[in-house]
């Protein structure tokens, strides 16, 4: 009778079975890595969006929204980038878990381990080269429905009886006026004179999104104190002449 | 087999460069567990001799095929266990029948293992005793039962244990106690006492 050892011999034998090269295990390893290190990476630019959204939020427009601190956060939390951010996170957590050692590590010290890599990559791509404002732009100009995910936020720039609107540059600036589509599509007719202060990375290009403060002189038309460019740089702006918000605050 | 010859205290480890140069040294490693190989097989899955001979066939020859991806920080045991786990749990999760509990003639060491650890003072030589924690582990999950088998029929470490299974030594010990309690509750449902 053959035993089982004589038996798989002549079966590796007959069916020329070879064991597998050691290069199609250590690409199949460095695949690994690589795909988690492409989610980690996604997860830290991810992170450096949510930093964006907060930082861009206008703070110091709360309380003429007339919101609470808490109400005027959580309208302003991305929730599209935080349930993405937790998305991949974890999908980085099963695929290090695929690595060859992963599994020796319990899930709190994975999820602390990649929380760091992601906030600190985040962090610094965030502060070398706006990763976060990219993020945002790509979404909000190639992703579609992104915009309604943050119409709410958006409403709080869409109140033309509080004194802000937001839209689209619609027609060229000149003689002080100019048109901007809202996000609605209705076209308003905008005065920007002496009165107003225009920030500097407001450039008024046709499309260029803008946010403005002032009052609302009729349906449709409207009086700009201070006109800003859609998203803030996170420095303090400068202005191309003092009064506007400020003055109207008062 | 001739060639084998002052080989047989050689670890198994450093078996591996040997089978990749010449396969007839495979016979050697087989011969190191087929045996163990073969009861930890029958003690998780239950299955006929006929079927165990079929998949440790297979475990053979994935091994094999997998030697170049044997991690040297790892215990060769502890890798060709884990390659038997997974051919199991691959051919209960196909066969979708539940994988049963039987004795053999090393059963005895394995109850007085375990016995001692989960505070059974009764005698171990008693026939229906020894029948009733048969019974009891083949009600109990597979991923318990094994955990049970691996710790005190193959005696093997928790780190061990945790490179079989891959999963955190924590979770073995979690996996332990779990199957503790587990064995304890579906002894006290059949009404047994020890």
């Amino acid at each position: 009778m053959t035993s089982i050892k004589e038996k798989i011999l002549d079966k590796i034998k007959e069916a020329k079975i070879q064991p597998k090269k050691r290069w199609e295990f250590q690409l199949q390893e460095f695949t690994i890595w690589f795909g988690a290190g492409v989610i980690v990476t996604l997860a830290a630019l991810t992170f450096a969006a949510i930093i964006f959204n907060l930082q861009n939020a206008d703070w110091e427009l709360r309380p003429r929204v007339g919101v609470t601190n808490s109400q005027f956060f959580f309208m302003h939390l991305p929730y599209f980038w935080i349930i993405l951010l937790i998305g991949l996170t974890g999908i980085a957590y099963y695929v290090f878990r695929q690595t060859k050692k992963g599994y020796r590590y319990t899930l709190p010290i994975i999820i602390l381990v990649l929380a760091a890599l992601i906030l600190a990559i985040g962090l610094a791509s965030h502060l070398s080269f706006r990763a976060g404002r990219f993020m945002e732009e790509e979404a909000m100009y190639g992703m579609p429905y992104y915009n309604m995910m943050t119409r709410p936020r958006q409403m709080i720039w869409f109140n033309p009886e509080k004194g802000f609107l937001i839209g689209t540059v619609y027609s060229p600036y000149a003689n002080d006026e100019f048109d901007l589509s809202d996000i609605n599509q209705n076209i308003w007719r905008v005065r920007c004179d002496d009165k107003c202060a225009m920030h500097a990375l407001a450039e008024m290009k046709l499309n260029e999104r803008i946010k403005i403060i002032g009052k609302q002189i009729d349906d449709f038309s409207f009086q700009a104190f201070e006109i800003r460019p859609f998203f803030k740089n996170n420095n303090p702006l400068p202005f191309n002449n003092e009064p506007g918000f400020n003055d109207m605050m008062r | 087999m001739n060639k084998n010859s002052g080989l047989e205290k050689t670890k198994d480890e450093d078996l591996i460069p040997l089978i990749l140069k010449n396969r007839d040294f495979f016979a050697i490693l087989m011969e190191r567990y087929e045996q163990k190989l073969t009861r930890y097989i029958k003690k998780i899955s239950g299955l006929n001799t006929q079927d165990t001979e079929d998949i440790l066939q297979d475990i053979f020859l994935k091994v094999y095929q997998n030697l170049n991806d044997f991690d040297p920080s790892l215990k060769f045991s502890s890798w060709i266990y884990r390659i038997s786990h997974n051919e199991i749990i691959s051919h209960w999760r196909k066969s979708k029948t539940r994988p049963q509990f039987v004795g053999g003639d090393e059963i005895d060491n394995f109850l007085h293992n375990i016995a001692s650890k989960l505070d059974i003072h009764k005698d171990l030589q008693d026939k229906s005793l020894q029948d009733d924690i048969k019974k009891v582990l083949a009600k109990m999950d597979l991923k318990y039962r094994e955990v049970l088998v691996l710790k005190f029929l193959e005696e093997q470490s928790y780190e061990e244990i945790s490179d079989i299974l891959k999963k955190p030594m924590g979770t073995v010990a979690t996996l332990i106690n779990r199957a503790k309690k587990q064995f304890k509750k579906e002894a006290s449902k059949a009404n047994i006492q020890f």
